[in-house]
């Protein structure tokens, strides 16, 4: 039952409703999450590219259902057709329908893209939050290895590992996880260590409260802004890091469709064909602004410190 | 500042032995005994198999290996290539670089020239359109990968517009697409960073000082606010210059160039692991110098850092 703000004011008059708080120039307390997301949506850019996201990846998942098309097999009576009511965008050289092929890549890209950077979350996170909570000698050991991989520029190291492993979805994975996890564990030790000195923290650990239960509950919960944006940022680099393995025709082997190896292919018929290659540009370019859009909303709504 | 010096450079070897290291031992996942690899198709008496395992030290125990490739490596003697037989890596490698540094450098010229000013106007002119343009193109800048931004470049200014030649780097035209590619990605980020450093110096005291004493506006902004803006972004630059590298890889492809980028990718496909594995130490070996520099520079002009 909805009641209205008198009437609610006459039965508990120790309770006080949000207009009012505005009205006396207080923000009324929405909790973190609740304020962020209002946020989030008041920027245009972001919202626009979550509207993006939404229905790329659903028409990803859908994919199959949606097109009758096989994105693998050719069909050598179709090549190089020019975009038509059947085939909206066109076929490619071996007459495959464009439009399958870059909803079937778009899932490989976004599927590479999400698990690289969970992996490299969840790994980057306890490896920083163990060495910035701990500190001493675990720190000096997992902070020198954060170090060591940070010799290698991520996408030449990408190329060398993968040059050592069979090119598959699950090597590349592994690989761009593998360059990914450094730049996290940095970050989270970086917010650890301020984190640490704050007086809940250190109440907590007064109290006896055990380890695990500080670093998940009172240190962890307060260094998940960053670790967000990051995350959601990241994701677009590890779309163009996947794009542009594939792009070297070291990624994953055809016939699979990757946006990397549809321009890589396309490259050859520039001249007479250009939307070959066009095509999965552009969708990679959206992609990765859409997640990057988000990425830099979320920043936005996330930091308190931005807050008017 | 010879203190700081001294860590940096400490910290530095470091990195490079740990990268020497990392590289040399994650090169035992590659598949086949190089020997083998070596030997290619042609039949070759067990004998003398076993002396090419002796004179490449492949006898001896993994760390022994490691310290023989370490010395070699040192002498600037980095093996042979499979591919082409008995040419010396190093000898590739030299040929390699000057072709790189060639269009790369005129890359970095180039988005130093045009980040400075359109970060410095941006901030100036905030929340204009020039200011909303500007940093709308810098986020596809840093949106678009090198290789579907080359994809856009080729087809339309190249194919279509027939102003600038396709690939290849014959004349001085030829150089003008792959450093726009590989300078859009560097400008965007350069021009974002500065715009928000120096929206930040402008609002400090000093600026305020300086307008407040009735100091030319080109005084105040010049020499008060941007030499103090600029600082951070020589830190960008340093990253930039690290990152440029491994951009070769793949914008030497498209443009087809006979850089360093293409004998790693070549060398990639090839399995040729002697030149895989110079190609990354070089290029890490670049990437922590430029690192290096970089932080001296940064030392030398801000002695707060120093200190620290």
């Amino acid at each position: 039952m909805k009641t209205s703000t008198s009437e609610a004011s006459a039965e508990r008059p120790d309770l006080v409703t949000a207009s009012e708080l505005s009205n006396a120039g207080m923000r009324p307390h929405k909790g973190l999450w609740r304020d962020a997301w209002e946020r989030l949506t008041r920027n245009r850019a972001a919202v626009v590219s979550i509207i993006f996201l939404i229905a790329l990846v659903t028409a990803a998942i859908v994919a199959p259902i949606l097109t009758p098309y096989d994105p693998y097999s050719p069909e050598f009576g179709e090549t190089l057709e020019p975009p038509s009511r059947e085939h909206l965008l066109g076929t490619d050289e071996l007459g495959r329908d464009m439009l399958t092929r870059l909803l079937f890549g778009a899932r490989v890209s976004l599927a590479v893209g999400l698990v690289v950077q969970t992996l490299s979350l969840v790994v980057g996170t306890l490896l920083g939050l163990t060495a910035g909570y701990f500190g001493g000698a675990v720190d000096t050991i997992i902070m020198r290895l954060v170090d060591i991989m940070y010799a290698f520029p991520n996408f030449l190291f990408a190329v060398f590992m993968v040059s050592l492993l069979n090119p598959s979805i699950a090597s590349i994975i592994l690989v761009l996880s593998f360059v990914g996890w450094p730049f996290v564990a940095r970050l989270t030790r970086g917010q650890v260590l301020s984190v640490k000195e704050c007086e809940y923290v250190q109440a907590a650990r007064a109290i006896g409260a055990p380890h695990w239960r500080i670093m998940t509950r009172h240190v962890l919960t307060n260094t998940l802004s960053p670790l967000i944006v990051t995350f959601t940022i990241g994701i677009a680099g590890v779309i163009i890091s996947e794009a542009g393995l594939s792009f070297l025709g070291i990624g994953i082997r055809p016939p699979n469709p990757t946006w990397g190896s549809m321009i890589a292919k396309g490259r050859q018929y520039f001249r007479s064909y250009p939307y070959l290659a066009l095509y999965p540009s552009i969708l990679l370019g959206l992609t990765v602004l859409a997640f990057n859009f988000v990425g830099d909303g979320l920043r936005d709504a996330l930091d308190p410190r931005l807050r008017e | 500042m010879r203190d700081y010096i001294v860590r940096r450079v400490a910290y530095t070897v470091f990195s490079m032995i740990g990268a020497t290291m990392l590289a040399f031992f994650a090169m035992q996942l590659a598949p086949g005994d190089p020997i083998e690899l070596m030997a290619g198709e042609r039949n070759i008496d067990e004998r003398v198999v076993e002396i090419w395992r002796r004179r490449y030290g492949l006898d001896k125990p993994l760390h022994i290996q490691y310290l023989l490739f370490l010395r070699n490596a040192l002498q600037g003697d980095l093996g042979t290539s499979y591919t082409y037989i008995g040419k010396p890596v190093t000898e590739l490698l030299a040929e390699a670089i000057p072709v790189t540094l060639k269009w790369e450098s005129l890359g970095l010229l180039l988005s130093i020239v045009a980040a400075v000013p359109l970060g410095v106007i941006a901030a100036l002119k905030q929340n204009s359109w020039i200011d909303n343009l500007t940093m709308f193109f810098a986020l596809i800048g840093v949106s678009l990968p090198s290789f579907a931004l080359a994809t856009f470049l080729i087809v339309g200014i190249s194919l279509r517009l027939g102003w600038l030649p396709v690939a290849g780097l014959g004349t001085p035209k030829h150089y003008i697409l792959p450093a726009l590619t590989l300078a859009a990605g560097p400008t965007a980020l350069l021009a974002r960073m500065i715009r928000s450093s120096m929206l930040e110096t402008l609002r400090q005291d000093y600026v305020i000082t300086a307008r407040a004493k009735g100091l030319a506006e080109y005084t105040v902004i010049v020499k008060h606010a941007l030499r103090n803006a600029l600082l951070p972004a020589v830190t960008v630059i340093g990253i930039i210059i690290g990152r440029i590298f491994s951009g070769a890889f793949l914008i030497e492809t498209i443009y087809n160039i006979p850089g360093l980028g293409r004998v790693g990718v070549t060398a990639v496909l090839q399995r040729d692991y002697p030149v895989i594995l110079g190609t990354t130490l070089l290029l890490s070996v670049a990437f922590l110098l430029a690192t290096l520099l970089t932080d001296i520079v940064y030392g030398y002009l801000d002695p707060r850092i120093r200190s620290e």
